[in-house]
């Protein structure tokens, strides 16, 4: 139904409804205001640039891993009749919930140098932590439960009866998956990605727990913002601004499609 | 190529239990009221459902046996599904080419048999559309290219006619009658639609609440149901020809064996030419001599046969065409009715029900 038309909404919602709109907006509005946008060029200093460059590998680097362990999962957790079904759903979608400096120490206690893991990867010469790397893994921790939630969601929607008319046709279980499970999941797994990746960009919290907040290597554009504000209150609230930007963009790419089926 | 069956499933606790043979080349249709468990044999024969019990040969492959289960994937099957299940991100021609690149056809090959497929059964022009732009007769089509491209030695077609309107129904139910005739398979109906079942195929097996009641031809039943279900349905006198309109606004069916007056029922097509008569055998009366009056549809002829279930009699006549009436235990005494003995028959012109064919 087009927006345009008529609607049976009760007109007392219509107010509540700009309220909440307003609270999330009121934020950007007070960001808008106080930029000096005069200052614009300062997005391009050294610093900012880098950080930029950093973000773009992060959220890329985020995202990727989220899809080649997300889809899986989902597609599992959906589909396989598996015992205990509700804990495993419960941890991977945890972190969507948990601080993500809880997070961050958590990586830490487990992938860093005196971590249960990250003695073993210290040894053979792999040091995680204060990596561009371990950037990604906090990204990553943090981003993949939106893609299982988008995905999951997706399967439930999509008929079982057509993947078993598939299978009817003579196709194995992999045929199935590649010919008709994803193809059909299209919109649910770039409304995924586009989740993921708008959030690993956002990431702030298990990062600078579990890999620093180091120039040029770990210092994505939310750690710049913060790391900013002490010196350049204006240059922060521009890169803010810039993180508004792509973010909202993400959100608006998505157009509903979290909530169609 | 045979298919023998000898099965117990069970899906959310509704249990079917079913046994019955068929040769290479037959069309077996199984037929009874929705909700008796069809589309749960249908499933187990498609191997997408488990049998609790008991086996499926195929052409003398075990398909289904204790610790047997060969997977739907690996059967040689071309199902029609009664929601069709048409691949809806695949244009008409992949959906129809989709069983064979899934057993590994190359594109080209697949292709080309997918085109020959679709023409073969009128929908050629179909080919670069998507299932959504389908009307349900084209999908119906399409579903059925699609299960016969990979040339199955098991065709299961599962209420094809059901979800059609009736100018559709009429040209897909000749549509099937055509390849069922070539096809070299076992072919397996399902149907709740006793006129479907008696003019696709040539033995029904009736499916009642989880079991099978009865099985044979039309014929056979209909000389001895066993269920109120068959006598309702299936036991009725069918009248396979040719309609002629007459003036006064009944019609002539012409059968190969002889011509029954018919009223039109209202809003028939009245181009309509293939069609069936179906007359309740309680609606045809019994003379021992020709009857007085004007009845429109007289015939005489020896009985055949005497059925007697409780307080109801079957009453078979070899008449032009043979006819089954239906009377009660006492009129049959009364009338001293035996076989050999020479009857007239009447029925009203207005029992008569016309379908198209």
């Amino acid at each position: 139904m087009s927006a345009r038309s008529r609607s049976n909404v009760p007109p007392g919602l219509h107010a509540l409804a700009a309220l909440a709109v307003a609270f999330v907006a009121l934020p950007v509005i007070g960001l808008a205001i106080r930029a000096p946008w005069s200052d614009l060029g300062s997005l391009w200093s050294p610093a900012a640039r880098s950080a930029l460059r950093v973000s773009i590998v992060v959220t890329l680097g985020a995202t990727v891993l989220a899809l080649v362990f997300g889809l899986p999962a989902a597609i599992v957790l959906a589909r396989a009749r598996l015992r205990g079904a509700p804990l495993i759903r419960g941890l991977i979608l945890l972190p969507i919930v948990l601080p993500p400096v809880v997070g961050g120490i958590g990586l830490l206690t487990a992938l860093g140098r005196r971590g249960f893991l990250g003695r073993g990867l210290s040894a053979i010469g792999i040091e995680l932590p204060f990596t561009t790397g371990a950037a990604i893994l906090a990204a990553a921790f943090v981003a993949t439960p939106l893609l299982v939630l988008a995905v999951e969601g997706g399967l439930r929607s999509i008929d079982p009866r057509l993947e078993q008319a598939a299978s009817a046709m003579g196709a194995g279980r992999w045929y199935v998956l590649r010919r008709v499970t994803l193809p059909l999941l299209r919109p649910q797994i770039v409304a995924g990605v586009v989740l993921a990746a708008a959030r690993a960009l956002g990431e702030f919290g298990a990062t600078i727990t579990f890999a620093g907040n180091i120039g040029g290597r770990t210092q994505t554009l939310p750690l710049s913002v913060y790391e900013t504000l002490q010196s350049d209150p204006g240059g922060a609230i521009l890169q803010a601004l810039l993180l508004v930007a792509v973010s909202l963009a993400a959100m608006i790419a998505l157009r509903g499609r979290l909530l169609s089926r | 190529m045979s298919l023998q069956v000898d099965v117990r499933a069970r899906r959310e606790g509704f249990v079917v239990e079913a046994a019955f043979d068929a040769k290479g080349g037959e069309t077996l249709v199984m037929l009874g009221p929705n909700g008796a468990g069809k589309s749960t044999l249908v499933d187990a024969l498609a191997g997408l459902l488990q049998p609790e019990r008991g086996r499926v040969v195929l052409a003398g492959r075990t398909l289904d046996e204790d610790d047997v289960h060969v997977a739907a994937s690996d059967r040689p099957i071309g199902v029609v599904f009664q929601k069709l299940l048409l691949l809806p991100h695949l244009t008409v021609l992949e959906n129809v080419a989709f069983p064979l690149r899934a057993r590994g056809e190359r594109a080209e090959a697949a292709r080309r048999k997918a085109r020959d497929a679709l023409e073969r059964l009128g929908a050629g022009a179909l080919a670069e559309k998507r299932p959504a732009e389908l009307s349900g007769g084209e999908a119906q089509r399409v579903a059925l290219a699609r299960a016969l491209v990979g040339e199955p030695g098991l065709l299961l077609l599962d209420e094809p006619l059901s979800a059609l309107d009736v100018t559709s129904k009429t040209q897909i139910r000749a549509l099937l009658r055509r390849e069922l005739s070539t096809f070299g398979g076992v072919a397996v109906v399902v149907t709740h639609d006793p006129v479907d079942a008696m003019t696709l195929g040539e033995r029904l097996v009736l499916v009642e609440d989880g079991r099978v009641t009865q099985s044979g031809s039309p014929d056979e039943i209909r000389a001895a149901p066993r269920t109120p279900y068959a006598a309702d349905l299936v036991g009725v006198n069918l009248f396979t020809g040719v309609l002629e309109p007459a003036d006064d606004g009944t019609a002539l069916i012409r059968t190969a064996d002889g011509v029954v007056a018919a009223a039109l029922s209202p809003g028939m097509d009245p181009i309509t030419r293939d069609v069936l008569g179906i007359l309740r055998p309680a609606d045809v009366a019994l003379h021992l001599k020709r009857p007085e009056g004007s009845p429109r549809n007289v015939f005489e002829g020896r009985v055949r046969f005497i059925t007697v279930e409780g307080d109801r009699a079957r009453v078979g006549l070899e008449t032009a065409p043979p006819l089954v009436a239906e009377v009660t235990a006492a009129s049959l005494r009364a009338l001293d009715i035996t076989e050999g003995l020479h009857l007239w028959a009447s029925f009203k012109a207005l029992e008569v029900r016309v379908v198209a064919r």
